[in-house]
């Protein structure tokens, strides 16, 4: 026998000896290693570890156990004092049921914002995890690098998919997703044989094989063939109930914008809503895979025409990936691709939702970033809770030292207060998590307004949620619990019962100071976000666009066949005495989406030397630059509704590619789509997107080819009239379509949706960490002006002022509030930089927004010192020397 | 109520008393597998001599530490009176049944 053979495993005898009774343990241990020391002889180490551990499991019975509770010296009392305890803790909480409702408020108001963001959170991580195989899906994005910086582009230029197919075997299935033709008007008879007509939000048209890239659930049709054909699409269950009321609709034919019948092919399951494919209808582009305007395009890139892949199986991005630089060498060489400045990507379809460099269908991507942001927040607010418990606990020691030395007096050990105390916190604990679960579904419903979409609150199917609430009590219970039980369970009894505690922990306890600092901070950081975020947002609405954003309207047009028909239809809207032009354009001014084409500028007369880069076009008639009313610097507007050889450049246009002035810019020649153009006039720069971006080189020409909408500028009237007019043209003009407009100063306004939340959300969260930090300080105060209430009436006896003594009060914590700033100033500071560094064009961080954050949180806190430390001070001395 | 004695009971106080001086934890669950031919689990085990000991069946005491234990000290345990008494009365309550079988039934041993 090996004379030293290894011991059994550390951890297992320890487990043993935690459970086991005191007195049984050791010729239970002796039969155990005996065992085990024969089993490592006979059968081996391993097993003999495990049978090991499989008998300290058996030997967990009620014999072992139950010693050791009747044994322990105090367990006796324990089980018995259980209930007894319980009483105590419940009449405790009645009788300073003032701090018990703060505590509970608090922690509660806490605990629901901290469960409104992780189900936020949890919403937005959770995107495209229902599709099978996900890990095989991914997008194709291109990043295009000039002086200016990369641009990151979704949208597929159109030569590069099918040649990518046809070289590439790796790839198993390629859809593209196009959403450029924007909402379709959907006609179709319903089931009662009433024409019917709708705006389609969620309308796609996807390539035969997008089934095959992104699976379904169907109910009816094939995915493999559903597509094939033009003219076919699939619908989701929900549409189908809302246009027919059933599910039967597979043969049924929908008219698409009163051009194309579609035929229904198949029944698909609505995605669940976080999904980045949001589309009801799905139809078939099986006629014109790509369309003509993109047709071997590789400088065009259109936001919403997207392409897609699924890899082979055994097949990385990784490895595909490290071949597209030869594939774009390869075949950009005769379109002067650089391979260093336009590379192609694989984005996995999970990093969809998540990547905000890309543009989305669904609704609007969510960085990481702001994920992060959300979890401080909701972080924050748990703090300021806590907080709140922490310090009015230990203020509350001098109230409850007594009751502690009595405890002791009658033979409690520390452990048992301890334990006592932090029992006391779990049951509030526990009561703010069972009033935060209850509001949780009125609260989101209420939050709608900062969360992008309805979140689904279903606590029982929801395992995460519940781990996430028992580590919040653990957490929570540690964090406000296990400091106040273990100061209360030091006390001293014979200084408690000679009330002698409060010279210990009743003044200038520095903890409780650096907590109220910490909650200042925290108040005071998310009055500086807010203050930045609504200047931001004022900023959006007010600054200089280039452009007359008022009283101007816009309607889509439907597809227009003639140039004839554009000239009537202007003529009739012209004829009310309210319009005061009307135009043509392809998108208007600031737009969410752009096109943008590769340019050619010729320095010389001759194309002997160029300067090629991007620029957005605008496709417009004449009246364009009064309608918008758009500054011409120099040269002259189109006279002329004709396709001529001459277009207006911007200001930036000027900068990035002719460097001259403006006088010597007129005449140079600048080739766009294929077309040359000289340059008659140059306009300033106006925004074609939004604030958040930089403005780019523009370059206007004169085309109403390919218009999409009217914009009509509306001077003096009624609006209402005015509009009644447009309406009624419309109708006799386009009697299937719907009409519908939108006020460019609305369209604009809702440009900055995603800022507007995020100034929403710090609002309602500073006023929240604001309530929270204030119903602490209520209470802090209150419990430090009651116990001073002698000292306060001797003041008065001797002479004091009330001012003087609010002044006592109020002075402490105004240097409180000024830590706090210095905590908050320097981190709002940072933090809003970096979130101001998103926008071309924004508001400078000027001391004004630090000194407003510092004054209101001051203000609130002398209001409320001020007022509870008034009321002591106005009592009568008499009564409160007199008490005792 | 009389102290009732189990089918697994009544085979652990058998084997202390069939090992007199030697019964112990190990010991006993040796015996009991090889009389047996099952196993029985260390915990099983220590359950039923910890419940036989205090209905008063059986008495212990501590001795006996090796190095094979860990130096932990053995618990051997003893059959005591009322155990005897409990045994001869567990025994011939199952005699009288055997002998109250109607004379068909009877069986001898092989």
């Amino acid at each position: 026998m090996n004379p030293h053979p290894p011991l059994p495993p550390k951890w297992i005898e320890r487990f043993f000896r935690w459970y086991c009774d005191d007195i049984l343990w050791e010729y239970l241990e002796g039969d155990l290693y005996e065992l085990y020391f024969r089993r490592i002889e006979n059968e081996g180490l391993s097993v003999a570890r495990r049978k090991f551990l499989c008998d300290v499991l058996s030997l967990i019975r009620p014999f072992t156990l139950r010693r050791k509770l009747k044994n322990s010296s105090h367990s006796i009392i324990y089980t018995a004092m259980l209930f007894h305890n319980l009483k105590f803790i419940l009449r405790n909480l009645k009788r300073n049921y003032g701090h018990t409702l703060i505590n509970v408020l608090g922690l509660s108001l806490g605990l629901v914002t901290a469960l409104v963001i992780f189900l936020k959170v949890k919403h937005d991580m959770s995107f495209d995890g229902h599709i099978p195989e996900s890990d095989r899906i991914f997008r194709l994005v291109t990043h295009t690098t000039n002086e200016e910086g990369t641009d990151y582009n979704a949208g597929m230029p159109g030569a590069i998919p099918m040649k990518l197919q046809s070289e590439f075997p790796e790839i198993a299935a390629m859809a593209i997703v196009d959403r450029n033709m924007g909402e379709p008007i959907i006609s179709f008879t319903d089931k009662r044989g009433n024409p019917q007509k709708f705006k389609e939000e969620w309308a796609a048209w996807v390539w035969p094989d997008f089934f095959q890239v992104i699976p379904y659930d169907w109910i009816q049709g094939d995915p493999q063939l559903a597509l094939k054909e033009p003219n076919t699409c699939v619908l989701t269950e929900s549409l189908a109930l809302k246009y027919f009321g059933e599910l039967e609709v597979v043969g049924k034919v929908l008219r698409v914008d009163d051009d194309a019948d579609m035929k229904v092919m198949g029944l698909v399951k609505d995605p669940p809503p976080a999904t980045s494919f949001p589309f009801q209808i799905y139809m078939s582009k099986a006629d014109e895979l790509i369309p003509g305007w993109l047709e071997g395009q590789w400088w065009a890139f259109a936001q919403y025409f997207q392409c897609f892949v699924k890899l082979a199986p055994n097949t990385t991005s990784e490895m595909l990936e490290s071949r597209f630089p030869e594939f774009l060498h390869r075949h950009g060489k005769s379109e002067e691709i650089d391979t260093a400045m336009y590379q192609l990507y694989l984005q996995p379809i999970h990093e969809m939702h998540l990547d905000g460099r890309y543009d989305s269908f669904a609704k609007s991507t969510q960085e990481t970033q702001t994920l992060w942001a959300l979890g401080l927040i909701g972080f924050f607010l748990l703090i300021t809770a806590c907080i709140n418990f922490v310090n009015l606990n230990i203020a509350l020691i001098v109230k409850r030292a007594r009751e502690v030395g009595l405890r002791k007096v009658l033979g409690s050990r520390n452990k048992q207060i301890f334990r006592f105390f932090l029992f006391e916190t779990g049951i509030v604990v526990l009561g703010a998590m069972i009033l935060a679960v209850l509001l949780l579904p009125l609260v989101l419903q209420k939050a709608q307004f900062l969360l992008e979409e309805p979140l689904a609150f279903s606590p029982m199917g929801d395992p995460l949620l519940w781990i996430y609430l028992g580590l919040f009590f653990v957490v929570t219970l540690i964090f406000a619990g296990y400091y106040p039980s273990w100061l209360l369970s030091r006390t001293q009894p014979v200084s408690a019962l000679k009330n002698t505690v409060e010279k210990r922990y009743g003044k200038g306890f520095s903890l409780r100071k650096g907590l109220i600092i910490v909650q200042f901070a925290i108040s005071q950081l998310l009055i500086i976000c807010t203050l930045v975020t609504m200047r931001q947002m004022d900023y959006f609405h007010s600054a200089p666009l280039g452009f007359d954003k008022e009283a101007v309207v816009e309607m889509f047009l439907p597809t227009v066949e003639s140039k004839e028909e554009l000239v009537t239809l202007k003529s009739l809207i012209s004829q009310h005495a309210s319009i005061e032009s009307v135009s043509f354009s392809n998108n208007g001014t600031a737009t969410n989406g752009w096109w943008r084409y590769n340019v050619n500028y010729f320095p010389n007369s001759d194309t002997s030397q160029e300067v090629s880069g991007h620029a957005q076009i605008k496709m417009v008639d004449p009246e364009y630059v009064e309608t918008y009313g758009i500054e011409l610097i120099i040269g002259k507007n189109f006279r002329e509704w004709d396709t001529l050889p001459y277009i207006l450049v911007n200001e930036t246009f000027l900068e990035e590619f002719i460097l001259l002035s403006p006088e010597e810019a007129i005449g140079k020649q600048v080739r766009v789509g294929g077309r040359t153009y000289s340059i008659q006039g140059i306009t300033e720069d106006y925004t074609t997107e939004s604030l958040r971006k930089k403005i780019e080189p523009v370059v206007i020409v004169p085309n109403v080819d390919n218009v999409g909408m009217c914009g009509v500028k509306l001077v003096g009237g009624s609006i209402q009239k005015s509009m009644a007019h447009i309406e009624q043209v419309w109708a006799t003009n386009y009697p299937e379509e719907l009409f519908e407009y939108e006020f460019l100063d609305d369209k604009i306004t809702q440009m900055y949706e995603t800022e507007l939340r995020a100034t929403r959300l710090f609002q309602t969260t500073a006023a929240l960490s604001i309530f929270i930090g204030m119903l602490g300080l209520l209470g802090l105060i209150s419990l430090a002006a009651n116990s001073r209430v002698q000292e306060i009436g001797i003041r008065k006896v001797l002479g004091a002022t009330v001012t003087e003594i609010v002044s006592l009060f109020t002075k402490e914590f105004f240097w409180l509030v000024l830590m706090g700033f210095v905590v908050a100033a320097p981190l709002g500071w940072f933090l809003m930089k970096r979130w101001l560094e998103e926008f071309a064009y924004k508001i400078s961080l000027g001391g004004g927004i630090f000194v407003t954050a510092f004054g209101l949180s001051l203000l609130l806190m002398l209001l409320i010192v001020g007022m509870r430390s008034y009321k002591s001070a106005t009592m009568n001395p008499v009564d409160a020397i007199r008490s005792e | 109520m009389r102290n009732y004695l189990g089918h697994f009971e009544e085979m652990v106080l058998l084997v202390v008393a069939i090992l007199g001086d030697e019964a112990y934890g190990v010991a006993i669950k040796d015996e009991l597998e090889k009389q047996t031919e099952k196993k029985a689990s260390i915990g099983a085990l220590h359950s039923a001599l910890d419940r036989l000991e205090r209905k008063g069946f059986l008495s212990s005491n501590m001795r006996g530490a090796t190095e094979l234990r860990g130096g932990r000290r053995k618990r051997y345990f003893q059959v005591t009176n009322l155990g005897k008494e409990s045994l001869r009365e567990a025994r011939k309550m199952r005699e009288d049944l055997w002998d109250r079988l109607p004379p068909g039934y009877a069986f001898e041993y092989p």
